[in-house]
C-alpha cells in the first residue's frame, strides 16, 4: 500500500500534540504515584500506620543545586511560552489566537509582549504552586526535581531543552510571521523540538516509575 | 549522620574528590547570579590534607587553595611552618626532622615522631608559643579564637592548623557535619603518618566523644604499586601496619577503623585506580548519602557510642557491600551477596564478628536484613543495627561487621580471612625490619617521592636522641626486640591472631616518652613506692598534669 505523504504529514501534527498532551498528563500522574507509592512504602517499611506527608516530603527532598533549579526553570517557562506560540500564534489550529487581539497583533513588538505576558503567567503559576503547604510538596514544580534522583548529565540535558525551546519559539514565531502562509515543516520541528523537550523535562518522573515497576 | 570527609595524602585526596563533587552545574556567571552553592551528595563537606604541594597545585585541579578561599579545597599543614623559622630549626638540629619533610618519607613513624616531639618537647612547646600564634593565624587567614583554643593542650603548629581548617566544617566549628571520616591510604606517606596524629590531636584537644571515623586502604601485596606510591611493597606494609597499630591501640583514638584491601578493589577493578576509587564512593554512599528514611537519621554520635561501645580499643570494621536491582523482598538475596566472596572488601569472619551496622539503601525491611543476617552470621539480633535511606536505582547494602575475626587458631591458614591478611601484613614489616634496620633510622637508600631528577635527595640525618628513641621503640629497652618495642609487639600480635585472639593490637607505644615531673616525696624515697598513699599522691598529681595541660584548672591552683 502506498504511503500518502500529504496526509502522513497532514496527520504528524495532530499525533505530535496527542503525544505531546499524553506525556504530560501520564508525567503528573505518575509524579503523584511515585510519591504517594514511597509514602504508601514507608508506613509499610517503618510498621506505622501513616507517616507524616510533611517530614517525608523534607526527607526524600534533596537539594539539586540552584544553577539547575533556575535552569529548569527557565525550561519549563519556555515550554509554556512554546506551547503558547506553537497553538495560539495563528489561527490554524484553535479557533481562538493572538491574531483577534487587533492591537497587539498590529504592534511591532507584538510577539514579544505576547511572549512575556505567557512567560509571567507561567512564572505566576510556579510561584503560586511554591507558597502550597508543606504537606503539597508533591505539587511545587520548583521541588519537582528535588525528588527525584538525577545524574549531572541529565541535568545538562534538561537544561539544554532551554535552547531548543527557544528553537522552537522561532520555528513559531517565523509561522505567525508568514501567516496567512503556511509552513508545515516549521509546525512539525517545532512541534517536535517541544515534544522531546517536554519528553526531557518530565524523563526523570518516567525514570522513576520504570524503576519502581520492578 | 553528615560527615566531613576529610582526605589524607595523594590516595586519601583522590577518594575525598569522588565524595566531594558538585551535584549542581558549574557555571560560574550563573552561578554569580542565582548565589549558587557547592553541593555535594548528602550534603558532606569536607578537605583535603596533603603534603606535596606540587601535587596539589600544579597536578591535579579538582581542590583549590584554601588560602585562596576556594572549595573544595586542600591545605598544606607543615605550610605553618615558615622555611627555616626557629621551630623548623630547633626541630632539626635537636632531632634531626624536618617537618617541611613530611609525607615525603613513606612511613609512620616519621609524623609520629613529629607529632610527639611536640607533645613532650617543653623547649620547643615553648618556642612554638612564643614565635607561631601570629604567623599560624596568618597563614590560615582564621580568626584568633579558633586558634587559641587549640592552645589547650601541648601547641602544635602542624596540628593546630590542620585542625582549624577541619573543625570549620563541622559543628564544633561553624559548620553542619556532626563526625569526621579520615580517608586515608595505608601504606602511603601523608596519610599513614597524618592519621593517627591528627587524630590524637582532635582527642587530646578535649572532644573525646566526637564521632570521629577512619577510611584506610590497605596497601596491596606485590610490586605493582611502587609505581604509583614511589614504595617497595614491604616497606608500604610497614607504614601500613604502623599506622594501624596506632589507630587500633589508642583507646580514646577513632570511633572505628573501617578497612578496606586495596587487593580486592584491584582484582576487581584490573589495577585501575580511578575504578577502585569510584567504588568505594558507591560502597560508602548507604552511609553518606541522603534521604533517610523519616524520623530514621541515625545522628554520628549515636553511630559512633554504638560503634566503639563496651570496647577499650577502637574496632575494626569490615566492610561488605551489595547492590542488586529493586525488587520484592531484596532483603536475602542483598544479605546473602554482600556475605559472598564479593561482597566481602576485606578478609573476614562474619560469624566471628561481634556488632554489625547495615547501611540500606532502597525499600528495605530492617526486622528482615535483622533475622536474614542473624541467620546467616549467628549475630545476635539486638547487635544488628540497620539504618535506612530511600534509594535511587539499585537496593544497596553496606554492612559493617565489627572485629570480624579470632576464635580460631587455623583461621591464619585459610585465604580470605583477616588474619590471614594481617598475618602477611606483620610478617612482611618484620622481614623489613629485619633484613634492612638502617631504614628505619632513614640511613639506607632514600626513596623520595615523585623524584625524577638526578639531584640526589636530601636525606633524613637523625640525631643521637632521635636515634636512641627510635631504636628504643622498634627494639625495646635492651635493643633486642625480643622482650619489649614495636618489632616484639607485631610478633605477639601475629601470635595472637595465630591463636584466634582479639584483639590482636594492645600496647599503645611512643617514640618520644613524656618526661613527667617526680613529685618531691617520690624523690626522697629514691623512686620508690611506699604503700597505697604514694600511689595516690602519684594518681593525684598525674590528673593535674592532666587537668592543667586540658585548661581545666590553673598551674597556682595546685600549689
Amino acid at each position: 500500500m502506498a504511503i500518502d505523504i500529504p496526509t502522513a504529514m497532514n496527520s504528524l501534527f495532530p499525533a505530535g500534540t496527542l503525544l505531546l498532551a499524553l506525556l504530560m498528563i501520564f508525567a503528573a500522574i505518575l509524579h503523584i504515584n511515585n510519591l504517594k507509592r514511597v509514602h504508601k512504602l514507608m508506613a509499610v517499611l517503618q510498621h506505622k500506620k501513616e507517616v507524616s506527608k510533611a517530614i517525608f516530603y523534607k526527607e526524600m527532598t534533596v537539594p539539586q543545586g540552584s544553577n539547575f533549579t533556575a535552569l529548569a526553570l527557565a525550561a519549563w517557562i519556555m515550554l509554556t511560552v512554546a506551547v503558547a506560540y506553537l497553538y495560539l500564534l495563528v489561527p490554524t489550529i484553535l479557533p481562538f489566537s493572538y491574531m483577534d487581539i487587533a492591537e497587539l497583533a498590529s504592534s511591532t513588538l507584538g510577539f514579544a509582549i505576547f511572549g512575556l505576558l505567557v512567560a509571567g503567567l507561567a512564572g505566576a503559576i510556579i510561584l503560586f504552586l511554591d507558597k502550597l503547604p508543606e504537606d503539597h510538596r508533591d505539587l511545587r514544580l520548583m521541588e519537582l526535581y528535588s525528588f527525584y534522583s538525577i545524574t549531572k548529565t541529565m541535568k545538562k540535558t534538561i537544561s539544554m531543552t532551554v535552547i531548543a525551546l527557544c528553537i522552537s519559539v522561532l520555528l513559531s514565531a517565523y509561522i505567525g510571521t508568514i501567516y496567512p502562509a503556511h509552513s508545515q515543516p516549521a509546525e512539525i520541528l517545532s512541534l517536535m523540538l517541544l515534544v522531546v523537550s517536554a519528553g526531557v523535562l518530565v524523563m526523570p518522573i518516567y525514570k522513576e516509575a520504570w524503576e519502581a515497576r520492578r | 549522620m553528615r560527615l566531613c570527609i576529610v582526605g589524607i595524602g595523594g590516595a586519601g585526596g583522590k577518594i575525598a574528590q569522588e565524595f566531594l563533587g558538585n551535584e549542581d552545574l558549574d557555571f560560574q556567571l550563573l552561578s554569580r547570579i542565582t548565589d549558587a552553592q557547592y553541593i555535594s551528595p548528602g550534603m558532606i563537606q569536607g578537605i583535603w590534607l596533603e603534603a606535596d604541594k606540587n601535587d596539589a597545585k600544579n597536578i591535579q585541579h579538582f581542590f583549590g587553595d584554601l588560602n585562596e578561599g576556594c572549595y573544595p579545597c586542600f591545605y598544606i599543614p607543615h605550610d605553618v611552618v615558615a622555611d627555616g623559622c626557629e621551630v623548623h630549626r630547633i626541630v632539626r638540629e635537636k632531632y634531626g626532622y624536618d617537618v617541611k619533610k613530611q609525607g615525603f618519607v613513606r612511613d609512620a613513624q616519621y609524623l609520629k615522631a613529629i607529632f610527639e616531639i611536640f607533645d613532650t618537647d617543653k623547649e620547643i612547646q615553648a618556642i612554638v608559643a612564643k614565635t607561631m600564634n601570629k604567623e599560624m593565624i596568618e597563614s590560615l587567614g582564621g580568626n584568633g579564637a579558633n586558634s587559641s583554643k587549640s592552645f589547650s593542650q601541648a601547641p602544635n603548629p602542624i596540628f593546630d592548623s590542620a585542625w582549624n581548617v577541619i573543625r570549620d566544617f563541622t559543628t564544633l566549628g561553624k559548620g553542619e557535619c556532626d563526625g569526621i571520616l579520615f580517608v586515608v591510604s595505608f601504606g602511603g606517606g601523608t596519610g599513614t603518618g597524618f592519621i593517627n596524629p591528627i587524630i590524637n590531636h582532635i582527642r587530646n584537644e578535649g572532644k573525646a566523644d566526637y564521632p570521629v571515623f577512619a577510611l584506610g586502604i590497605l596497601t596491596e601485596p606485590g610490586d605493582y604499586a611502587d609505581k604509583a606510591q614511589f614504595s617497595k611493597s614491604a616497606r608500604r606494609n610497614l607504614a601500613a601496619i604502623s599506622a594501624i597499630y596506632d589507630l587500633l591501640t589508642k583507646g580514646s583514638g577513632a570511633n572505628g577503623v573501617i578497612i578496606v584491601d586495596n587487593e580486592i578493589l584491584l582484582e576487581r577493578y584490573g589495577n585501575d585506580y580511578v575504578a577502585a576509587n569510584k567504588f568505594i564512593h558507591k560502597m560508602m554512599q548507604p552511609l553518606v548519602a541522603a534521604r533517610d528514611y523519616p524520623g530514621e537519621i541515625p545522628p554520628s554520635q549515636a553511630v559512633a557510642q554504638h560503634s566503639s561501645g563496651g570496647l577499650s580499643r577502637p574496632p575494626i570494621f569490615v566492610p561488605l557491600f551489595a547492590s542488586l536491582p529493586r525488587s520484592a523482598d531484596p532483603e536475602e538475596a542483598l544479605i546473602k551477596k554482600a556475605l559472598s566472596e564479593e561482597g566481602k572488601l576485606f578478609g573476614c569472619s562474619p560469624e566471628q564478628a561481634d556488632f554489625a551496622f547495615v547501611f540500606c539503601r532502597g525499600f528495605i525491611d530492617s526486622e528482615k536484613i535483622r533475622a536474614v543476617l542473624s541467620r546467616e552470621t549467628g549475630i545476635a539480633p539486638e547487635s544488628i543495627w540497620p539504618s535506612r535511606k530511600m534509594g535511587e536505582g539499585n537496593n544497596e547494602i553496606l554492612i559493617l561487621l565489627r572485629n570480624p575475626y579470632g576464635c580460631d587458631p587455623k583461621a591464619y591458614l585459610k585465604v580470605g580471612t583477616l588474619e590471614n591478611r594481617f598475618c602477611m601484613v606483620i610478617s612482611q614489616a618484620l622481614q623489613y625490619m629485619s633484613q634492612q634496620p638502617e631504614d628505619l633510622f632513614y640511613e639506607g637508600k632514600q626513596e623520595e617521592k615523585g623524584k625524577t631528577d638526578s639531584k640526589p635527595a636530601e636525606q633524613v640525618r637523625l640525631t643521637e636522641l632521635s636515634k636512641q628513641a627510635l631504636k628504643m621503640f622498634f627494639f625495646g629497652p635492651d635493643g633486642s626486640g625480643q622482650k619489649s618495642g614495636f618489632v616484639f609487639e607485631l610478633r605477639e600480635a601475629r601470635k595472637r591472631l595465630r591463636d584466634g585472639e582479639k584483639p590482636f593490637f594492645i600496647n599503645p607505644l611512643r617514640i618520644f616518652q613524656k618526661v613527667t615531673d617526680v613529685p618531691e616525696e617520690v624523690k626522697k624515697s629514691k623512686g620508690r613506692i611506699n604503700g597505697d598513699e604514694d600511689i595516690a599522691r602519684i594518681v593525684d598529681q598525674r590528673i593535674n598534669e592532666k587537668l592543667i595541660e586540658l585548661g581545666l584548672i590553673e598551674e597556682l591552683m595546685m600549689g
